[in-house]
């Protein structure tokens, strides 16, 4: 029976479970069956926010420069680049490269 | 013979309050500790406690606000964010030792962290998830608990976390979830009341009767905290003013316990030392009914 699996049974499941959840939170995948759409969309925005608002304090230059362009450059970023748990580079300086790739913003 | 039994309860009762009271000592009136809030740390008066975003401090360069803090003998709590403790692997032993060290450095009363996790699946979400409420979830997060307590020089308490989804097909509620935690671990409970409230603002249900369902002598601290409604769903900012539900659910649960410390949480639109002032009276006036 499920109720009574061994620890190292539980954790695979739950590690199953939550990679699908994070998944569809910040990796573009789908809302994990018996999930509430809306809300799965709900907090995936709230987590590109919180994000976006990480970044700008720790950029302010490319706040000033990229201006109105910001929200939407930045949520086009988040939905393509999710943070990784084994990021070398911090989020501020992924997505500083990916504004200098994606256009024609020349930043430092 | 009612009465008489009444005051055994009542005073078998008083007598978990203390215990909990006393493995942490008093804490008081609180506010969370943040490098832009240094200034009003020093300032506003009557601020008896502070806590730290551990990932956030290096136990071998404490900022010198702090280690003013300390030499005035205010505790000092590290509040992790990023254990992962409702996730499904072991805690990071690189984490655990970080806070470890950071309360011998600031010879802190104790460590608090979140019943949530934060990565998954290679990815980081960058803030806390609930965890599903299953058997299952459960036994990992006990473990996860016995593992982090084992390597802490002082007690843990976990948080129940605001959350605007929810795992299909719960079996218990966030209650006693949080309860069964606390019977099989023995960890403390930090209640966060704004939580609380955003829960059943987010998922219906009466934040009161969650209160009342509580071990009340598990509970270490409180957390107050403000938010905002945005599109019928209620966000846990730390970046609005408390809301008057908030202050009343302190004030109930200051009425039905003791608890040894209440933290207001700010993290970012900091408001004014006189609106801190407001804020952290209410607060003072809630442990007050604890002792009427």
């Amino acid at each position: 029976m499920s109720d009574d699996l061994p620890l190292e049974a539980a954790r695979r499941r739950v590690k199953a479970q939550q990679a699908q959840l994070i998944g569809a939170l910040v990796g573009n995948q789908g809302a994990p069956p018996g999930f509430d759409r809306q809300r799965v969309n709900v907090q995936a925005a709230a987590l590109r926010a919180k994000r976006s608002r990480l970044v700008a304090a720790a950029a302010p230059d490319l706040v000033a420069v990229l201006k109105n362009d910001w929200d939407h450059l930045f949520d086009d970023y988040a939905r393509g680049h999710p943070l990784e748990s084994s990021a070398r580079r911090t989020d501020a300086t992924s997505f500083r490269r990916w504004v200098n790739r994606r256009c024609c913003h020349r930043l430092r | 013979v009612a009465a008489a039994q009444g005051a055994v309860v009542a005073a078998v009762v008083v007598a978990e309050v203390a215990v909990v009271v006393d493995s942490v000592g008093r804490l008081g009136v609180g506010l969370a500790w943040r490098r832009e809030l240094e200034l009003s740390v020093a300032r506003v008066p009557g601020i008896e406690f502070v806590e730290v975003l551990a990932e956030s401090v290096n136990p071998r360069r404490l900022p010198p606000s702090l280690r003013a803090l300390r030499a005035r003998a205010v505790p000092v709590v590290p509040h992790g964010v990023g254990l992962s403790l409702g996730g499904a692997d072991r805690p990071d032993p690189g984490r655990l030792k970080h806070l470890a060290r950071l309360a011998r450095e600031l010879d802190a009363p104790l460590v608090s962290e979140h019943l949530a996790f934060v990565r998954g699946g290679g990815f980081e979400a960058g803030h806390l998830l609930p965890v599903a409420r299953t058997r299952p979830a459960l036994d990992v997060v006990c473990a996860n608990i016995e593992e982090t307590q084992a390597a802490l020089p002082v007690p843990l308490a976990i948080e129940n976390v605001a959350a605007l989804l929810d795992w299909p097909e719960p079996e218990m509620s966030e209650t006693e979830f949080l309860a069964r935690i606390a019977e099989r671990t023995g960890v403390l409970l930090l209640v966060d009341v704004a939580n609380l409230h955003a829960n059943a603002l987010n998922f219906g249900g009466d934040a009161c009767e969650a209160l009342e369902a509580l071990p009340m002598d598990r509970i270490a601290y409180v957390h107050v905290a403000g938010g905002v409604d945005r599109a019928g769903f209620y966000h846990d900012t730390h970046a609005h003013q408390v809301p008057p539900a908030v202050f009343g659910l302190l004030n109930h649960l200051c009425s039905c316990g003791a608890p040894a410390g209440v933290l207001l949480e700010y993290d970012r639109r900091f408001p004014t030392d006189a609106h801190l002032v407001s804020e952290l009276d209410a607060i003072r006036a809630a442990m007050q009914l604890a002792h009427v």
